[in-house]
């Protein structure tokens, strides 16, 4: 198995920052592509929308190289980021996975199942494997963060897949894990020993996607993965067995690239950071999400803005007071880790209007307080964790609106946010700004401004009757948008 | 009116073997409520020539096949197999498992007309045939199966097991969990 230490990497690599050399070729990057060695996919859901109907979540990877791959797949609660479930994959070349995330059979949780042929590592028994609650609850456990240690908090939340590296060919886990006539020989044989050995360098090529099904309406909303690519650090595996919660989103290669900021690339090393998430959080860093809503009572639309920001869990601890760094609370008990925000709404007609949660949290600054969030608008139940009426989220806030539809800019800069919350500084010589034609700037600190987030909305809409050559057919829609953002890095 | 006769009884509470064969309870669209009791009782008919019980030889609790025999029997003597809030908890359990899955029959083929007439009388005030048929996508179920009846008075929770396909994978199972009301002597699914 490799053994693979971030520290030990981070402080050889630290002499590249040294030397002012930011512009390395292995560079962190969201892929617009689609491709990548991480996959974060935003939300799933078990829950039940207005109706009482329940969602089911069907999750698919994709490897699209020639390479056989080993892939840690993790299930996270939507709260606070505690992990639910994870398990080692391995994917064959050109292989796709799928599975399901599902109610559990015997408890008030989820479960995940699958009838894919892929190994896995433990094996996922065949009616499904519930996911648990240890890493939240148990009381006088110091995994215990006093949100609730409910089996409930699993009915929502996000996934991760890491890529651990690829598998050599001709390798013993290479045969064992390739398929033939579309079931691979050997699952049973596989061994963290061997993998552990057989694993070599990360080399992406994922890509993978979500349908968040109704299963009692028959209606779907669908999501892509975010790409995360040239996340493994240079010439090493990432490869750990199966029951280690590593590798996290904490064991990238320490420098990041995000293209097109003011026409701007914007490179930074973070070896000297205090925090080895900021690789991430850097490429995800967002100042403003904006996106549409649309609520016509004619149509009975609804829209829910699922806002989740996948590397939280490293800035915002558990305990009341403020998040050390980028976050601005911890996580206080059932209040979350609150980040205050701000609500602009636009109708279609240009008339903007400021926004508030209600009800108005204390002070009347708005607020989201989860790992996973989702913002609806004009719930009829406007309570703080009343179910959304779309997507049935209880890690909710609701936004009233006089607007039928348009537009809303979340920001994350109101007058309560001071000093260096909400923002990821980097440290000093570490950053470089490239315009194409215009040159190199010499290596610097640089702010980049907001949070580390990603989502969509899901819009619903009901037409009533809906009559095609005299025929009525289904007229209940739902689409779902990526979010638009934008983003503000400054030297 | 189409029926594939098996002991339907007995399957909706998971003692046989085979899946759901049964038809969809064709013409019954506009008057639930008799067409129901017409129903139950051309199925209660051909049960009266079954042996009751355990047609495939599985052991059947003695409280199951006391609910059935009740309302076979009712059948069997020409009474309208109806339902109360003061019927014996299997009696209750046996009809509303038996509607429920023939609610998930026509919804399997497709068929909102007949699925429509199974909602309850509040649920059709509120929710217009038309608007019922614009919320429904038919065509990713397989197969269904009430797994679980409870009843207080005349509410009744049901636990069906689902079976549906989807582009992303095929035949996956999960429960969903529906509300029923007696009333007016039928089972009716509540529809929010």
């Amino acid at each position: 198995m490799n053994t693979f230490k971030r520290k030990s990497l981070y402080a050889a690599l630290a002499g590249v920052s040294a030397l002012g050399a930011t512009g390395a070729a292995q560079a962190v990057n969201v892929n617009p592509d689609g491709l990548g060695q991480v996959l974060i996919y935003p939300y799933y859901t078990t829950r039940a929308d207005s109706a009482g109907n329940t969602y089911a979540s069907l999750l698919s990877v994709v490897n699209s190289t020639s390479s056989a791959k080993a892939v840690k797949v993790r299930f996270l609660e939507g709260k606070n980021s505690r992990e639910v479930l994870d398990f080692n994959l391995f994917l064959s070349r050109e292989d796709v996975w799928t599975a399901a995330i599902l109610p559990s059979l015997s408890g008030g949780g989820a479960r995940v199942g699958t009838a894919d042929k892929s190994c896995t590592l433990p094996a996922l028994p065949a009616a499904g494997q519930d996911f648990v609650n240890f890493a939240y609850s148990g009381g006088s456990s110091p995994n215990d963060d006093g949100g609730g240690g409910s089996l409930d908090r699993t009915r929502e939340g996000y996934v991760e897949i890491i890529e651990m590296g690829a598998i050599r060919d001709n390798s013993t886990t290479h045969a064992q894990i390739t398929h033939v006539n579309g079931v691979p020989p050997g699952c049973a044989s596989v061994s963290d020993t061997q993998a552990g050995r057989d694993t070599t360098v990360l080399t992406g090529g994922l890509f993978g996607g979500m349908t968040l099904i109704n299963v009692a309406s028959g209606t779907d909303y669908t999501e892509d993965a975010v790409a995360i690519d040239n996340f493994g650090p240079g010439g090493v595996s990432l490869y750990f067995t199966a029951g280690d919660i590593k590798p996290q989103l904490t064991d990238s290669d320490p420098n990041s690239t995000v293209f097109g900021v003011n026409g701007a690339i914007v490179q930074t090393n973070w070896s000297l950071s205090a925090n080895s998430a900021d690789a991430v959080s850097a490429v995800l860093m967002h100042d403003n999400i904006l996106n549409e809503f649309v609520l016509d009572s004619g149509t009975k639309s609804g829209t829910d803005w699922v806002v989740t920001m996948p590397t939280k869990r490293f800035y915002a601890f558990v305990g009341t007071g403020n998040a050390p760094r980028l976050f601005q609370r911890n996580f206080n008990t059932t209040v979350g880790s609150c980040d205050d925000v701000t609500l602009d709404l636009f109708d279609r007609e240009e008339f903007a209007k400021a926004g508030g949660f209600s009800p108005a949290p204390p002070g009347s600054v708005n607020r989201i307080c989860w790992e996973a969030n989702v913002i609806t608008f004009n719930n009829p139940n406007p309570a703080v964790g009343a179910p959304t009426p779309t997507l049935g989220s209880v890690n909710s806030t609701n936004v009233p609106t006089s607007f039928q539809n348009g537009w809303m800019r979340l920001g994350f800069f109101p007058s309560s946010v001071t000093g260096n919350v909400h923002k990821l500084i980097a440290p000093a010589a570490s950053t470089t700004f490239t315009t194409i034609g215009g040159g190199t700037t010499a290596p610097s600190t640089a702010t980049y401004f907001g949070l580390p987030v990603v989502g969509f909305a899901v819009q619903s809409f009901s037409n009533g009757l809906l009559s095609v050559g005299g025929v009525n057919v289904l007229s209940n829609y739902g689409g779902n948008f990526v979010h638009k953002t934008t983003r503000r890095i400054t030297p | 009116m189409t029926m594939h006769g098996r002991f339907y009884t007995l399957k909706s509470l998971g003692m046989v073997r085979e899946q759901a064969e049964i038809g969809p309870l064709a013409g019954q669209h506009d008057d639930a409520a008799p067409k129901l009791r017409q129903d139950s009782k051309c199925r209660m008919r051909q049960q009266c020539s079954t042996p009751g019980g355990d047609t495939w030889g599985h052991k059947v609790p003695k409280g199951v096949v006391a609910g059935a025999m009740a309302v076979m029997l009712a059948a069997c003597a020409g009474m309208t197999p109806g339902v109360s809030r003061d019927a014996s908890p299997q009696v209750k359990q046996t009809v509303v498992a038996e509607r429920a899955e023939a609610r998930w029959q026509a919804l399997i083929k497709g068929d909102l007309d007949t699925a429509y007439t199974f909602l309850s009388p509040g649920s059709k005030a509120t929710t217009s045939l038309a608007v019922y048929k614009s919320k429904i996508k038919p065509g990713i179920w397989r197969r269904a199966k009430a797994d679980k009846v409870s009843c207080e008075g005349e509410i009744c929770s049901v636990t069906i097991q689902i079976t549906f396909d989807t582009p992303k994978a095929k035949g996956i199972e999960t429960q969903l969990a529906e509300s029923w009301i007696i009333e007016d002597g039928a089972a009716w699914y509540v529809y929010r």
